[in-house]
């Protein structure tokens, strides 16, 4: 790999936000009620535990870095904790406020070095794994480098969010023509590269 | 789904830190709103809050107006008045003084018993 490709700086194409239709504040301007208050905290954990890890990877496909989607993460719930009123729809709307959360990280600490190996994945140690199967991870996530943002956006959250492609549709306000097609096309170049490395796929 | 997407899937993503959720709900006290009893007052009562305060105000006004600087002539007056009926023997009834009160001015003539 060239130097020039290792340092190049990441495009994460990602220009625009996506902020989350705001909730109107209660009627008169007041404070919530406690209870309103625990409603959404328990909704909250709730979600967390169910897809607690689908946030994290939706934000660590962004930042690249686990402590920052953490934070991430962190920022959109201490967000979601001040609303009002529970949105219609929690879970879309956190998928939205991770993502911008991440975002906003991202350009507050722009970074130009490549994706670690063990960004997206964890990489359990030689005794516990095979060789190959650990060369595999390591060269999936070299192949997601080569994906545009979007492509590797998409295949993350298809795969690893066990979003449907209707549910990234509506984060990214894309159509989901355009979401399917993110995704095959990312597909078709993962096989591309890991074929070249592991042989058909 | 084919089976290379099925690997990949089963791949080992990585997950949050075991202390994310502590973080997130442990310090949900810290970040939620203050409500103390203050805050929680109905409309109306803050409604009455705010006449009382504008009706004292409004009152406390008008009494210091009427006052102001004649808020002592009552007394001011009161003490001149006993001083001079003092230094013109009004209190003083061991005589029969012969007051004219439609006289010029207050003449005291005193006539001894």
């Amino acid at each position: 790999m060239q130097l020039t490709e290792i340092l190049r700086p990441i495009d994460h194409g990602i220009v625009e936000r996506d902020d989350p239709a705001p909730v109107p504040l209660a009627k008169g301007g007041v404070t919530r009620s406690e209870r309103c208050m625990d409603s959404i905290r328990k909704q909250l954990e709730t979600l967390y535990d169910v897809s607690g890890d689908a946030f994290f990877r939706c934000a660590l496909v962004i930042t690249r870095n686990a402590e920052m989607a953490e934070d991430a993460v962190h920022n959109a719930f201490q967000n979601a904790f001040k609303l009002n009123k529970a949105p219609k729809h929690l879970k879309a709307y956190l998928y939205r406020s991770v993502r911008n959360a991440a975002i906003d990280l991202v350009r507050k600490d722009a970074r130009t070095e490549p994706l670690p190996a063990d960004a997206l994945f964890e990489v359990p140690p030689p005794q516990v794994d095979s060789m190959h199967r650990q060369e595999f991870i390591h060269d999936f996530n070299r192949a997601l480098e080569k994906l545009s943002a979007d492509e590797r956006e998409t295949i993350v959250q298809h795969l690893a969010s066990h979003m449907t492609f209707q549910e990234i549709a509506d984060l990214r306000k894309r159509s989901m023509g355009t979401v399917t097609s993110w995704y095959r096309r990312g597909i078709e170049k993962l096989k591309l590269h890991l074929k070249d490395h592991h042989g058909p796929v | 789904m084919d089976p290379f997407e099925e690997e990949l899937r089963r791949a080992p993503w990585r997950r949050p830190s075991e202390d994310l959720r502590e973080r997130l709900f442990a310090e949900r006290e810290e970040n939620t709103v203050v409500t103390g009893s203050f805050e929680k007052w109905p409309v109306w009562g803050w409604a009455a809050a705010v006449a009382v305060a504008v009706s004292v105000t409004l009152v406390g006004a008008l009494f210091k107006s009427t006052g102001s600087d004649n808020s002592r002539m009552p007394s001011r007056i009161a003490t001149e008045s006993i001083e001079f009926a003092s230094n013109e023997g009004f209190f003083d009834f061991s005589s029969t003084p012969t007051v004219d009160p439609w006289a010029g001015g207050l003449t005291l003539q005193i006539e001894p018993n």
